[in-house]
């Protein structure tokens, strides 16, 4: 189909819109019988036909001015539909002369959109939109943090204290439970009865959880199943209601699936929900309403009417305080926060603080694309001067010309909307399979994303950026194209009063210095991804598979592991060395009090063989120690020079800051010998570096809680698969999770591979168009100074001389705008230098990369339109014009 | 435009209008022809400010219009006075003889 019936129809349904073009009719054809009565009038009085209309026309004067007249008496809001019309209908006319310029203005405008709608669904869709649970805005989870800033979970009977206060409309509580099944980690939540008429959620199959369903002690084994879940993991199977799931090796039945908006109450939406009264048999752990009270409920309420979040916070913290009185104070719960459930992550300055600097560059790259358009709209002026000038000449009012030149702009925003909205939606799709192609495999099934549908916010976001942009690339054009001189545009005499060379130098160097910032960025940020990439974690990584097994099944797995002819080393740690995670514990010598911050890991002897650790000094644990967690610690060389900078590490006390909380594997630790130093690696995180402090103590294989590391010969993600399936035949429900140990470090790696990711797409996008908008401004200067070089050329300027000049020109932009970005990239530097880690934010190389980028582009721009001048022929340039 | 004919007044073409329709429905050229009959030729009304007003006088709720057809056949856009209409023309013409009167008094006074 050709441009211009689509626009055709656009127009003719314009039309329609306005029922303006029936009143207009009727006064047409009111008019007309006016002046048809006249000529008849005449003709009976004895005047020719011709003669008769003269005389009637006459009589009747301007038929236009009295239809202006009668517009006016329309009123205003008519006229301006009037007027809008005339200018739709221009402005329709003057694109079908130039398709190429509407696509060029469309396309760029809707790139830019496309990006930051898609920026924005991300945004809509966990901060935003409000979950589909019912009245999500009174709805809050409750957080317990002890003294020591950490979060604490409610035993069975704290929580049915928590109930009782009179703050709560309606609580629930649940727990995260993780499962195997079908050599698959789920991710459940285990919730108490009242779960599902709280959250108010609708079953698409069969039902959803009731609270005779978790009636304790010991409940039912039944389950539902998410709809992501049940579509990804069961197929879709509609049959499966009333049907066995094996869940870590025990029988559920599905009594229902949800809904597919209903994603529970967080950024994680869960894959089953099952009653709290499984949740000690699926996790192996203590009888939840038993005597060892274990702590893992996390507690959820809706404030009562007329209790407001402070009031609510002040009676839960009272209560906390009297709940844990018999603890030491270190562990007391001294700090309640209320977590609002209203979206997946609450609307907070800290959110908002993640957020921003995101939307800053996204936005950043919509000005740019906006720049660009800015200049080609006012290169088209410079083109439409003579028609602008004429009207202006005609008595158009300035501003009448502007709002039709803002109309035009209007016009092709709403295209680029549509675009951009399309755009938005591929780029989404791209990204969350590029999300799931980059994690390390294992990961994968722990991969949750919030629907990203979009919604009306989104819809609003597309046309509210859209009409901004419209604004911001059709203003300056529009305005600087209605200002000069009435007489000299008619003339077509331009070149001294308008001057557009400098608004348009000054959109050229702004965007430069937007480009030069998010290429120092990306720049800054491909730098930390390749330290990161090739960061020491201080272990021999590769031929490590980590198991976190099922208590119940510890003993069968590690007598099957030992059994495999490929494992060649076992190892245990409490805390898994490298998820992330970085334990610390306040520590001090015997006799200083001085407290040095170290990572505090629970291992045993095989682990440093396992992992590549060597003992540099002293000895590692033996068997005995390992099983009673005896007082000896092995320190790393960092924690040795820490505390011990001029003497002998070997014999020396290390003890606890603080009281570790009662019957803890810490407790029996307080006081504890060096009997080793172990060589330096990363605390848990490749962000702390290996220079950290980091204390072992002792713990056995065997032990309840220890995650389980072996060394394996051969490839280690094969070696995977094979243990995992050996030992699932032993014991199905033996294993929760198991992963290579290369694959905690891919996932640590990942989040600054996917952050250099976007802002390289970012920073390329940036770069092209910036390329592209040079390219324009050298170009349009070398067309409209082809005279100027003609003569230059014809005074015995040399070829060269004109070249460079042109080159010099898209230096000067370049270095202006370059410096101007370096300048914002080093304010911003200072803003994120503290909350980054491995990324250096005044790393060289990146600034380096980033400026040089910019300038190769200026310079490849400056190609085409120097060549362009050095090629002019004198003669042909004098006889211009 | 001879030096017998007077321009209108300010306003008053409205009234005129809202008289001239009292008699029954007109459409605007008969008006234009009744002005000047009723008038002897006094009144020369500007057609580029008859047809406003009565799009005025619409707008205002003082007359409807609606298409009908001519004594010559053709369709033509009949005004009808509305209620509110004649209560208008009733405060109108007192407001204009109290007006004349006035008028008068001072221009008669020596």
């Amino acid at each position: 189909m050709s441009p211009p019936s689509i626009w055709y129809r656009i127009v003719v349904r314009c039309r329609a819109l306005f029922t303006r073009t029936t009143a207009e009719a009727d006064l047409d054809e009111e008019l007309r019988y006016h002046v048809d009565r006249e000529i008849e009038r005449n003709v009976r009085s004895g005047m020719s036909p011709a003669d008769a209309r003269l005389a009637a026309k006459r009589s009747f004067g301007n038929i236009g001015r009295h239809k202006d007249s009668v517009r006016d008496s329309w009123g205003l809001a008519a006229a301006c539909a009037d007027e809008a019309k005339q200018n739709l209908r221009f402005a329709f006319r003057a694109f079908r002369r130039s398709p190429a310029f509407v696509a060029t203005v469309v396309l760029t405008i809707a790139l830019g959109l496309g990006l930051n709608t898609s920026a924005f669904t991300v945004f809509d869709a966990y901060v935003l939109r409000p979950l589909a649970i019912r009245d999500a805005g009174s709805l809050y989870e409750v957080k317990f943090h002890n003294a020591r800033n950490r979060v604490q979970q409610l035993s069975w009977r704290q929580y049915q204290q928590f109930r009782a206060l009179p703050i709560a409309s309606e609580t629930f509580a649940y727990g995260f439970v993780f499962a195997r099944s079908d050599r698959r980690t789920l991710i459940g939540e285990a919730v108490t009865g009242e779960a599902f008429r709280v959250l108010g959620g609708r079953p698409m199959l069969g039902r959803l959880l009731l609270p005779e369903d978790a009636e304790p002690p010991s409940g039912e084994n039944v389950v539902v199943l998410s709809h992501d879940a049940w579509r990804a993991k069961w197929g879709s199977d509609s049959t499966i209601i009333g049907k066995v799931a094996s869940i870590h090796g025990l029988p559920f039945r599905v009594v229902g699936v949800t809904e597919p908006r209903f994603t529970g109450i967080g950024p994680l939406p869960p894959d089953f929900w099952t009653p709290v009264t499984a949740m000690s048999r699926l996790q192996g752990s203590l009888d939840l309403f038993g005597a060892g009270e274990p702590h893992v409920l996390r507690s959820v309420m809706r404030l009562k009417h007329g209790v407001d979040e402070r009031q609510a916070g002040a009676q839960l913290r009272a209560w906390a305080l009297a709940a844990t009185s018999d603890l030491p104070d270190s562990l007391r719960w001294t700090h309640v926060d209320l977590l609002p459930l209203a979206s997946a992550l609450p609307l907070t300055p800290e959110t908002i603080a993640i957020f921003a600097p995101a939307a800053v560059a996204f936005v950043l790259v919509l000005l740019i694309a906006c720049a660009n358009v800015a200049n080609v709209m006012l290169a088209r002026g410079i083109a439409r001067q003579r028609e602008i000038g004429i009207r202006l000449a005609l008595g158009a009012g300035r501003l009448r010309v502007i709002r039709q030149l803002l109309t035009e702009s209007v016009l092709l925003a709403f295209p680029a909307a549509l675009l951009g909205f399309l755009i938005s939606h591929w780029t989404l799709a791209a990204s969350v399979r590029l999300m799931y192609a980059t994690t390390p495999s294992s990961y994968s099934t722990y991969l949750r994303v919030m629907p990203l549908s979009p919604d009306l916010r989104v819809f609003a976001f597309v046309l509210v950026a859209a009409l901004a942009s419209a604004i911001a690339f059709g203003l300056l054009p529009a305005v600087q194209a209605t200002r000069p001189n009435i007489v000299q545009a008619a003339r077509g005499d331009f070149d001294t009063a308008f001057r557009p060379g400098k608004i348009r130098g000054a959109l050229v160097v702004a965007q430069i210095c937007g480009s030069t910032l998010l290429l120092i960025v990306t720049g800054v940020l491909l730098r930390g991804a390749s330290v990161a990439q090739h960061a020491d974690t201080g272990m021999q990584t590769s031929g490590v598979v980590q198991l976190a097994l099922d208590d119940r099944a510890r003993r069968t797995a590690l007598e099957r592991l030992r059994a495999e002819r490929m494992v060649t080393g076992i190892g245990a740690s409490r805390t898994p060395p490298l998820d992330g995670n970085y334990p610390t514990l306040g520590v001090h010598k015997s006799g200083d009090h001085r407290v040095t911050v170290a990572a505090a890991l629970f291992v045993d002897a095989g682990f440093f063989r396992v992992v590549g650790v060597p003992i540099v000094r002293g000895r590692s644990f033996t068997d005995a120690e390992e099983r009673a967690t005896d007082q000896v610690v092995i320190v790393n060389e960092a924690a040795a020079e820490t505390l011990w900078p001029n003497a002998a590490p070997l014999g020396q006390l290390v003890q606890l800051d603080a009281d570790p909380p009662r019957g803890s594997a810490l407790a029996r630790v307080r006081t504890a010998r060096v009997i080793g130093v172990a060589r330096n690696t990363v605390a848990g995180w490749i962000g702390t570096g290996i220079g950290h402090p980091i204390i072992y103590y002792p713990v056995s294989a065997d032990s309840a809680g220890a995650d389980i590391l072996v060394r394996v010969s051969g490839d280690a993600s094969l070696a995977r698969e094979r243990l995992d399936d050996d030992v699932t035949r032993v014991d199905p429900s033996a294993i929760y999770e198991i992963h290579t140990l290369d694959d905690y470090v891919a996932l640590q790696r990942w989040p600054f591979q996917i952050f250099s990711l976007i802002a390289s797409a970012l920073g390329v996008i940036a770069l092209v168009l910036t390329l592209i908008g040079v390219y324009g401004v050298l170009s349009y200067l070398v067309a409209q100074r082809t005279r100027e070089i003609g003569i230059r050329m014809a005074l015995g300027a040399s070829t060269m001389g004109v070249v460079a000049g042109v080159v010099r020109q898209s230096l000067r932009y370049s270095v202006i705008g370059g410096l101007a970005g370096l300048a914002l990239a080093l304010a911003a530097s200072r803003l994120f230098a503290s909350v980054l880690f491995i990324v250096d934010t005044f790393d060289p190389g990146g600034y380096a990369a980033g400026l040089g980028a910019i300038l190769v582009a200026c310079l490849l721009a400056s190609l085409a339109p120097s060549r362009h001048a050095a090629r002019v022929n004198p003669v042909d340039a004098l006889r211009t014009d | 435009m001879g030096d017998d004919k007077l321009n209108l007044l300010q306003g008053t073409l409205d009234l005129i209008v809202l008289k001239l329709l009292r008699a029954g429905m007109a459409n605007g050229w008969e008006l234009t022809q009744n002005i000047q009959l009723v008038s002897n030729g006094t009144l020369d009304v500007n057609y580029g400010s008859l047809y406003p007003a009565l799009r005025r006088l619409e707008a205002r709720g003082l007359v409807t219009a609606k298409w009908g057809v001519s004594e010559n056949n053709r369709r033509a856009r009949y005004y009808t006075l509305t209620a509110a209409g004649r209560k208008q023309l009733d405060v109108e013409r007192a407001e204009w003889q109290r007006f004349s009167a006035a008028l008068g008094l001072i221009l008669e006074s020596e």
